[in-house]
């Protein structure tokens, strides 16, 4: 076997040498090519001596990133798999990547997104020291099925690494806090910050595991993260090693008490996803054993990289933001639909979240559209919604039915003719709202708006 | 008034299937919704109701809600037996059977239908799309689920001429006797077949008159069209 490894490692490494001949990104290939000759590949490549592990629903690619860019900052030499995929073969291009043509890993730390679904042949081999579980909510139905069966699947592969993996968990995720039993945990937690979220109408717990019983808030911050308690039984947020007061998003600092000290550190972002996730970061460093001090000075020089995230320019003082979206999962796009409402400028949407690929995919489904909160869009700056694709017939029935006027809707079925019906008057905003991976699919209908106005300019 | 009642609907609301209820109680003033909780005692057992509807929810809520309903397996026989409109979506469906195999473990379910299902949540999703008939209409369903049904099936609700039926062998898919319509299917199913839900008005009464009736023929009849044109 061990043979079948070393002819994996050297196909894989010559595949890299031709893909950076040829100008190919193919970020998972080498990674594939290995794996599909030595199934075993991820056992025995060598690895870094400290892995860090991001899992869950949402959060995992900021979260890496954040990691990574902190680390780095912190003089640490750090291999990951931000720029590829989050699978088996993804994390082994990156393993690839950082080993000399003798097998030997040139890195000391490493921090892997990882795939929740493929928990079972990653945790095993890579047995991460430690493992960031952001949250566990609705996902994709064909994949990832419900909450309680990603949180099984998760948990089962964590009983495989119980002496190995240090779990930091979100204290106020009522489904992923209770993971993980038998390994050894680190609670984060946050006080009320003021978020006031709307309510889900298909939320992503509500019965306790324990008991059945209702699953209550004493305050939430998004979706059903936030300090909750089983109004049957003891289920609750468990106490928090590493919790945060004083949240401040506005003026973008919190506090974060552990035991008796309290230290103050800025906020990266007035969102409170991201305060979650850089309060993990935070957990993380000091269970690495950074000092608050250094921690401090390490946030003050990094940014949150959040490339699916909005991207505007400006024409005739209108804003043209293109936004990423994840069709097909209702809880993102709830929380893009949240956001939409809250962001206080009058604004057409622009919906282009079917799939890409055919209008037969099995993915491609009304379920999603009726976990996904479109009520949301149902407010007065909302000033039209152009809805794209070949399920835009059904999307208009979801918009009509959550009360959205219909003299506010448009239907296109090709996208590129969304710009004849985007408003040129009366708003300040147009956001594309485009398919997670077809990012160049929402900048290209963004561009044609802003150009075909601009046509239209020309010529008056 | 025409009386429906949405068994445990803080459990059996997954993929959406609440919004089944939500959509019929719109489509007519003269319907109430009554929601039955987990902890209560369901109300078909012992008043009037016209309509009882089940929907999808997690294998380990299945096994509770067989539970919850196994002392009330004669009645709810009665009501099929005389008539009253039963409607099963998603796994809803394996509850009525005589079992539910899930690896070493046998789950006996309610046994009012001769078949069995078997759970095999180590394999891969089954994600498909179909269409069918249901009598001289034009039915489409979608399901995303480990597990499948097999026995012998003698009164399908649906005969799949796109697509898989029950398991991927089969060119058949739920079940159909007296009102009861139990499917596998996902949707929320009423949305997405709105001939079918005109169907369940009229068996209630009432008028099959449609909430959005134009918007949502013309999302069945494109996406019908689609798939008709796609799905093998």
């Amino acid at each position: 076997m061990k043979l079948r490894y070393y002819i994996a490692l050297l196909l894989a490494k010559m595949s890299v040498i031709a893909l950076k001949i040829t100008k190919h990104n193919g970020t998972n290939f080498p990674g594939a090519v290995a794996v599909k000759i030595c199934p075993q590949f991820l056992q025995y490549a060598d690895k870094p001596k400290r892995i860090i592990g991001v899992t869950g629903t949402n959060g995992k690619t900021t979260s890496t990133n954040l990691i990574c860019d902190v680390l780095e900052q912190a003089g640490l030499k750090v291999l990951s798999n931000r720029a590829g995929s989050n699978l088996n073969s993804g994390i082994s291009t990156s393993l690839i990547n950082g080993m000399n043509i003798f097998g030997k890993q040139k890195y000391e730390t490493a921090v892997f997104e990882m795939d929740e679904r493929s928990a079972l042949k990653l945790y095993p081999y890579l047995k991460p020291d430690y493992l960031i579980v952001t949250n566990l909510a609705r996902d994709s139905i064909g994949r990832n099925a419900h909450p309680e069966y990603i949180f099984n699947f998760l948990n089962n592969a964590l009983k495989i690494v119980e002496d190995k993996t240090t779990l930091i968990l979100n204290s106020d995720d009522p489904v992923s806090s209770n993971l993980g039993k038998g390994n050894k945990r680190i609670f984060m937690g946050m006080a009320d910050c003021n978020a006031n979220p709307f309510v889900n109408s298909s939320p992503d717990v509500s019965y306790c595991p324990d008991c059945g019983g209702k699953i209550r808030y004493n305050y939430r911050f998004y979706r059903s993260i936030g300090n909750f308690y089983c109004e049957d039984c003891s289920y609750s947020t468990p106490e928090a090693k590493y919790f945060a007061e004083d949240v401040d998003l506005k003026g973008g600092k919190f506090t974060v008490k552990e035991g008796d000290s309290r230290t103050e550190f800025p906020l990266l972002s007035n969102t409170v996803f991201n305060a979650l996730n850089e309060l993990a970061l935070i957990g993380l460093l000091r269970e690495l054993g950074f000092e608050n001090e250094k921690i401090f000075d390490l946030l003050s020089n990094v940014k949150i990289t959040d490339t699916r995230r909005e991207s505007a320019v400006e024409y005739n003082g209108v804003q043209y933001c293109v936004y990423a979206a994840k069709g097909q999962l209702a809880s993102s796009s709830s929380t893009i639909f949240e956001f939409m409402a809250k962001e206080e400028s009058v604004k057409d949407l622009v919906l282009c979240m079917d799939e890409e690929t055919s209008g037969t995919h099995p993915d491609e489904t009304l379920t999603w559209m009726y976990e996904a909160d479109y009520e949301f869009l149902n407010r007065d700056n909302i000033h039209k919604i152009i809805v794209c694709g070949h399920m835009c017939k059904n999307t208009k029935l979801r918009l009509l039915l959550a009360g959205i006027p219909e003299d506010k809707i448009v239907t296109v079925f090709n996208e590129h003719d969304a710009k004849y019906h985007v408003s040129r008057e009366g708003i300040e905003k147009v956001y594309v709202l485009n398919e997670v991976d077809s990012v160049r699919r929402g900048f290209k209908v963004r561009d044609e708006i802003v150009e075909y106005f601009k046509g239209l300019d020309r010529n008056e | 008034m025409k009386r429906i009642e949405f068994l445990y609907p803080e459990f059996c609301y997954l993929y959406a299937e609440e919004y089944n209820m939500e959509y019929l109680g719109r489509c007519s003033s003269e319907i109430e919704i009554l929601r039955t909780g987990h902890l209560e005692t369901p109300k078909f057992v012992t008043e009037d109701v016209d309509m009882i509807y089940l929907g999808c929810t997690t294998e380990a809520t299945q096994e509770y809600v067989i539970e919850l309903l196994k002392p009330y397996t004669d009645k709810l026989k009665e009501h099929i037996e005389k008539g009253t409109v039963v409607f099963l979506t998603g796994n809803a469906i394996e509850i009525i059977g005589k079992s539910i195999k899930d690896e070493d473990r046998i789950i006996e379910a309610l046994g009012i239908y001769d078949f069995t299902s078997e759970r095999f949540m180590k394999r891969k999703r089954v994600n498909t799309q179909f269409v069918g008939r249901m009598g001289d209409d034009v039915i489409m369903g979608h399901m995303a689920k480990y597990s499948h049904m097999t026995g012998d099936i003698t009164n399908p609700m649906i005969e799949i001429t796109n697509g898989y039926g029950m398991n991927m062998e089969s060119k058949i898919e739920g079940i159909h006797d007296h009102n009861l319509f139990a499917t596998y299917s996902l949707g929320p199913f009423l949305i997405l077949n709105p001939v079918f839900t005109k169907k369940i008005l009229a068996l209630l009464g009432l008028s099959d008159e449609l909430l959005f009736e134009k918007e949502i023929m013309e999302a069945y009849e494109y996406r019908k069209t689609e798939l008709m044109e796609k799905l093998k």
